[in-house]
């Protein structure tokens, strides 16, 4: 068994372990200390008081109002979904918006979606939260004066009608992704010539599409196949947190590495990496690297292979671990990839270069398929900016882009930006550039309008409102139909859209447009087979000279500085979100703030620990020391100090943007070169780290594939003993009907969680802040422990899901002095939230340390102001228009915890019981099992011997989480196999 | 929750005081403010006239023997003096006139025809409802409650004790501790009760805005429950009909057999201008507990009247049951599932088995999980 350590004091003697720190910023977000024993006796006092006036009242009258019309669909009660699309910019993913009694409250992935498989990411599935935040820009402003919409509209005609035709008014966008919406643009511009249009995304992979265009001649963007590899080399690309498309990357890379239902194969990942990322951490083999020698990586590792297939090339002497991958790399021809997610045009050639030397072109890189997404061009972005600065463009219009915050590049954005007279913002959210903008037009949020998307050629899906707009807003679309003075709305331009140019014979099969449309609607994803697929060939670029200026390794004692998104907040965009601040990064499991993140040894070295505030190139932040790290790498992550974003994010961590400069024309993320000097304050960061640490045992068990394609339970021999010693005191429970279970395969597991935020949505979990974080008060109902083993410099890294085990022999049920908690019929160990008196007794008595306590009232259940802690504005009407009708909103004093989703499995079984049938396995999907990409999670009934949960429970890798402790858990895991050699690694 | 009710009362009955001198004070300005301009119509003389103080007639009723002030057990089909104040204060006085002396309408021909009422007189009843439209009817006097009764026993307990160990004028000590046993029992009986019945309210019945009854229609006119609530079937909410399925049938329908235009004219006014309709909800579970019609009507096979009592008996519905949790798991243990009429229940096979050997001869919802905790409470 191998030792796993949960964070670095752990490596250390108890000695010597440093003291908790404690912040010396005053904690501004509550002052909890206001209710003392005093306010304990008032309202002891008052509640008996007001129970004997109570006695004598009659209840509050409620009224009922009925609609006047009933419209057809609308059932009080009933939730209905509808097929839409989310796209912030960065990715898109299909999905179905739940939407009950007139609010969305829940969004899922579209299962009709191959890509995604009815899939989402954390940031889809927080998204929703972004309609109801009331921060969101309800009113339009001229120079911050409300206007009416009427007015901007004739202002606006008037200035385009009499407009001087030698400046340009620019339109700066992010992608756009939708045909119709790159249509509506066209005929702007056909109505308006000097309109020109320009792309602009938040992250820039512009340096992908350039280095596409140098091999390919065209600037593209493929589709990557990681499900088609049999081994994935990773250069400093996040693919299963960030980069493209994780959601259906992570997919991808799950279904590659599965070894259930008869696989013996699984994928092999490899990452070079300067940070510790979620990818990395996945990988089966990691190597640090220098940022600033990605490039001789890659250079080196091109020149092995090159002269492997008897290229001549100038020879790169290539590091240890190089010259072995490039072996591997040549024997998996055709079936390899690899990856960078460098925004460095020479990074990207040379990656372009390798997979067309390994043959992967057409097998793992699909360049017939491009994808639409990031079709920005740091270029012209900058060709822009010297346009506005030479004072040719008279107004630019930012449609749902914030380049202010995004590409400060030192200032220059701004100052070009305030030398063009005219300046309009159409966002629907607040943005640090709006503040530079003359108009401001509040834009509706994605889940009230209407859109199409074409990711990949062909392939086309739309985007539906599900709620009427809660603010005066207006599409971008609509107001460029208003200022051009076309008919209509947008709805009725894309259904047009729609009609001529994507309801083409082979779509239709034989429909009529309005059925067609409907169809289209109600799937909501249409995809053409035929027409996916696009012709271009190989040019090649200048390989030598790339190779001769990257031929030496460029690291030394410099301290560099990466500067990369993170899983929760990626680029910022969304940063506004509780949900998503709440959300613990899955490798630190810090929430509520960013952080520079500095190697053990570095630390070590300038005898930093955690939570020392030091300062980088100018900027002051908390270190967190982070196992694995580069030797002189520091990171800090992107997307936070907003200064403009609105309640929630504003001023919420630091904003390195400022640090992003370009290189080679491309946004660079990377600042070769920074000083970081110590400070004498101290932060404390609000990290789940060493919360519900399960010290010692063999919590997450794992084998290499070799080891398992020999003996199955390798690595999970104790189950066997474990199950040998299965005796009881206790009377085993009865299961007539069903009895739930759920499997977790930790071979699949990429804890992206998703699944956090999702079972947040489904369960009205509380959002409770940073300071209550750092309490070790956060409620989220599942977490994702990670626990490194090995080399602090370079560790190996398992993660677990950890939600309510649903014992049955539940040690929580035992001590409930009232019980409260206590099990089903149906192996379900309930919680009653309103017979609980909060003695959290259960609470300790867990052995998984999974049931949650309302130390307050986080969501507005209880009326007593002081009992209230709300820091994101969670208790308001607005934000709490999210919650899910079915399940109760806990108040303060109670315990709460996983339910398996049991309005879930309640609602399935009462459609079973009406159609007369019995229950199908598969037909409950608990809220975290959906929206899962890597289908880690299954969930069924363990009585049923056909379920797949049945099926899974035969697996030899399959163990209880403390089984020893003879609690029958309901919650099985499968352990973990790594594709390596115990014996021989890379570094 | 006995914060929340018992806050928001006491700010009701503050808003209600308030609200009370408001108006006092207000209505204190117009009667000053009027007394300079024109004839007043002299309101005591109006309330008088529609009392019936004043003979309006021969043998004719008094105005408020129909038109009632408070709500009753049984209904009152009359619209009620508040309502139709409401209407008067918005006549001149010639419509007035025209409305109460010579009505159309089968029931007004038939009783306001004996009325015999002079400009004068009709001026000043037509001021008194203004006025009643204006301020509403007072609320109910109190009558002698159970808290009465408890402080009653309180203070002869209190006699006792003090009789007891300070005057003792009764010779017999046993008289004492009978008062004190007997007034502890009776007081910890309503204590007991009263704690019970918190938040319950069995028996429910206030007005709604309408009269609508269900007597009429699901009694009389024998119209199916679920053609209004056709929801029970389908999901959690029983549902309300909209204006609009009214209407299916009132669209021709406009004289009801029991009052008249007035209440059906309620339903078409709501439709056709837009208006919603506050019924008063009636059976109110708390939050926290999930609760399917769908389950019960459709699977379990309820008729509705096991919870809701006989409805279509009903004028002015009245919660029947107290719908408490006992109540729920009391029906759960005796009631019988449909086991071999719903495949749903073939995942039971254990008790199936036992069917066919004759262990048992039913099952219960309750032996299948009815009463789990988190069946109703998620």
């Amino acid at each position: 068994m191998k030792e796993y350590w949960r964070s670095l004091e752990d490596l250390l003697p108890a000695e010597e372990a440093p003291q908790e720190k404690k912040s010396s910023v005053v904690l501004s977000d509550t002052d909890s200390s206001k209710n003392t024993r005093r306010d304990f006796l008032k309202y002891f006092g008052f509640s008996i008081a007001s129970a004997a006036v109570l006695a004598g009242c009659e209840r509050p009258v409620k009224k009922a109002i009925p609609y006047l019309i009933q419209p057809e669909e609308v059932k009080p009660g009933t939730a209905n979904y509808y097929a839409s699309t989310f796209y912030d910019g960065a990715e898109m993913v299909p999905i179905l918006v739940k939407v009950r009694d007139g609010r969305p409250i829940k969004i899922e992935g579209n299962d009709l979606c191959q890509m995604t498989g009815g899939s989402a990411s954390a940031r889809v599935q927080a998204s929703l939260l972004n309609l109801y935040d009331e921060s969101r820009p309800a009113q339009p402003t001229l120079d911050g004066n409300p206007i009416r919409w009427e007015d901007v509209d004739a202002q606006l005609t008037e200035t385009l009608t009499n407009w001087d035709a030698s400046k340009e008014f620019v339109i700066v966008t992010s992608s756009v992704i939708s045909p119709s919406t790159k249509k509506l643009i066209a005929d702007f511009i056909a109505k308006y010539p000097f309109v020109v249009h320009e792309t602009f995304d938040a992250y820039s992979y512009s340096a992908l599409r350039e280095a596409y265009k140098q091999g390919f001649g065209e600037a593209i963007l493929p589709s990557f196949r990681f499900d088609k590899a049999k081994l994935v080399v990773g250069f400093n690309a996040d693919f299963l947190g960030t980069w493209l498309q994780p959601t259906v990357f992570g997919r991808q890379y799950a279904a590659a590495r599965k070894l259930t239902g008869g696989q013996r194969e699984m994928m092999r990942h490899i990452q070079f990496e300067p940070i510790m990322t979620l990818t990395g951490s996945n990988a089966d083999e990691r190597v640090p690297m220098p940022a600033v020698d990605e490039a001789y990586y890659l250079a080196a590792l091109y020149s092995e292979l090159a002269q492997k297939v008897g290229l001549s090339v100038p020879a790169v002497k290539a590091p240890e671990a190089i010259a072995k991958v490039a072996d591997e790399l040549a024997a998996a021809k055709g079936q390899s990839l690899v990856v960078s997610g460098t925004n460095n045009i020479d990074i990207q050639t040379l990656v372009v270069e390798i997979n067309h030397l390994l043959q992967n072109i057409g097998q793992t890189v699909l360049v017939d398929q491009p994808v639409n997404l990031y079709q920005g061009n740091d270029k012209a972005y900058e060709a822009l900016l010297t346009r506005m600065e030479s004072d040719k463009v008279g107004a630019v219009l930012f449609w749902e882009t914030n380049p202010v915050y995004h590409a400060p590049l030192q200032g220059r954005t701004e100052e070009a930006i305030k030398k063009v007279p005219l300046r309009i913002a159409v966002q629907s959210q607040q943005t640090e550039t709006a503040l530079f903008c003359n108009y401001q037009l509040p834009a509706p949020h994605f889940l009230e309008r209407w859109d199409d998307t074409e990711l990949v050629k062909g392939v086309y899906t739309l985007m539906q409102p599900a709620i009427r707009p809660l603010f005066k807003t207006r599409t971008a679309q609509e107001n460029l139909m208003a200022w051009a003075g076309f008919d209509g709305t947008y709805y009725d331009y894309l259904k047009l859209f729609w009609k001529e140019n994507i309801y083409t014979a082979e779509l239709a099969k034989g429909k009529q447009f309005e059925t067609f449309w409907k169809v289209s609607l109600r799937d909501g994803i249409v995809a053409d087979a035929g027409k996916a697929s696009e012709s271009v060939s190989y040019i090649g670029a200048d390989v030598a000279s790339v190779l001769k200026v990257n031929s030496t390794s460029q690291s030394g004692n410099d301290l560099e500085l990466v500067l990369y998104q993170n899983v929760p907040v990626g680029d910022g965009t969304l940063a506004n979100n509780p949900w998503l601040q709440e959300l613990p990064e899955p490798v630190s499991r810090v929430c509520w703030d960013n952080y520079v993140s500095v190697s053990p040894a570095f630390a070590a070295l300038r005898g930093w620990t955690q939570g020392d505030v030091v300062e980088v190139n100018g900027v002051e932040l908390p270190v967190l020391v982070q196992p694995g790290q580069g030797r002189n790498t520091l990171a800090v992550a992107v997307g936070y100090g907003r200064s403009n974003a609105g309640r929630v994010a504003s001023d919420l961590g630091q904003n390195v943007y400022p640090f992003v400069t370009l290189n080679n024309g491309h946004r660079s993320y990377l600042v070769p070169k920074v000083e970081a000097t110590a400070t004498s304050s101290t932060y404390e960061l609000a990290a789940t780290q060493s919360h519900h640490s399960m010290e010692g045992r063999a919590l997450v068990r794992e084998t290499t594939i070799a080891e398992y394609l020999e003996n199955p339970a390798s690595g999970n021999e104790m189950h066997e003993k474990v199950e040998k010693l299965h005796t009881s005191l206790y009377h085993e429970h009865e299961y007539k009907g069903h009895h739930w279970g759920m499997v977790i395969d930790l071979n699949s597991c990429i804890g992206c969680n998703a699944c956090v935020v999702a079972c947040s949505a489904e369960n009205n979990v509380p959002v409770v802040g940073r300071n209550e974080v750092r309490r070790s008060h956060e409620m989220h109902w599942i977490r994702l422990d990670r626990y490194y083993s090995g080399d602090t410099d370079n560790p190996e890294v398992v993660r677990q899901p950890v939600m309510c085990q649903h014992c049955d022999n539940a040690p929580c049920e035992n001590v409930c002095p009232v019980a409260a908690t206590n099990h089903s019929s149906e192996g379900i160990n309930q919680m009653a939230y309103n017979r609980c008196i909060g003695t959290r007794y259960c609470n300790n008595n867990c052995p998984y340390k999974v049931r949650r306590f309302n130390w307050y009232d986080y969501t507005g259940a209880d009326t007593i102001p002081n009992n209230r802690v709300d820091v994101a504005g969670m208790t308001l009407d607005l934000k709490r228009m999210v919650l899910n009708p079915d399940v109760t909103v806990r108040a303060k004093g109670v315990i709460e915890k996983c339910s398996m989703c049991i309005q879930r499995i309640q609602d399935k079984k009462l459609t079973a019981k009406k159609d007369g049938r019995q229950l199908a396995d598969g037909e409950i999907k608990t809220a975290c099992q959906q929206t899962c990409p890597t289908d880690a999670i299954t969930f069924g009934d363990m009585n049923d011997p056909n379920s797949k949960v049945s099926q899974l429970l035969k697996d030899a890798r399959q163990y209880g989480l403390l089984e020893e402790l003879h609690t029958l858990p309901s919650v099985v895991y499968l352990s973990k196999v790594r594709n390596k050699d115990k014996n021989k690694t890379l570094s | 929750m006995v914060e929340t009710l018992s806050r928001s009362h006491g700010k009701k009955i503050l808003n209600f005081f308030a609200l009370f001198f408001m108006l006092q004070f207000f209505a204190g300005i117009a009667t000053m403010h009027a007394k300079g301009n024109g004839p007043e119509p002299d309101v005591k003389v109006g309330e008088r006239l529609f009392y019936g103080l004043i003979p309006t007639g021969d043998g004719s009723n008094s105005c408020v023997s129909c038109h009632t002030m408070y709500s009753a057990d049984t209904m009152n089909w009359n619209p009620s003096a508040v309502e139709m104040a409401k209407v008067a204060a918005e006549m001149d006085l010639a419509t007035f006139k025209e409305h109460l002396l010579t009505p159309s309408g089968a029931m007004r021909e038939k009783v306001h025809v004996k009325y015999q009422l002079d400009d004068e007189q009709l001026f000043h009843l037509q001021g008194y409802l203004k006025q009643l439209a204006d301020t509403g009817i007072e609320d109910e006097p109190l009558s002698i409650n159970k808290l009465l009764i408890f402080l009653l026993f309180g203070g002869l307990m209190t006699f006792a004790l003090v009789d007891l160990f300070f005057t003792k004028k009764i010779p017999y000590k046993a008289i004492h501790v009978l008062i004190i046993i007997f007034g502890l029992a009776f007081q910890l009986k309503i204590v007991a009760h009263e704690t019970i019945d918190l938040g319950r309210s069995e028996g429910y019945m206030p007005d709604q805005p309408i009269k609508f009854s269900h007597k009429v229609h699901a009694g009389d006119n024998k119209i199916d429950c679920l053609y209004c609530h056709s929801n029970a079937d389908e999901g959690k909410s029983a549902g309300l009909p909209s204006a609009g399925l009214c209407m299916n049938c009132h669209q021709v329908v406009r004289n009801g057999s029991h009052s008249g235009q007035f209440e059906i004219a309620k339903v078409v006014d709501a439709y056709e201008n837009n208006k919603d309709i506050e019924w008063v909800r009636i059976h109110n579970l708390p939050d926290h507990v999930f609760f399917s019609h769908a389950q019960h009507v459709n699977v379990g096979k309820r008729e509705c009247q096991e919870c809701h009592g006989a409805v279509e008996e009903m004028h002015i519905l009245k919660q029947e049951h107290d719908l408490s949790m006992g109540w729920c798991l009391d029906c759960h243990k005796e009631t019988n599932v449909n086991f071999k009429g719903n495949d749903y229940y073939k995942t039971f096979e254990a008790l199936h088995k036992d069917l066919a050997e004759g262990v048992r001869d039913s099952i219960q919802a309750a032996d299948i999980g009815a009463n789990d905790c988190m069946k109703c409470h998620h």
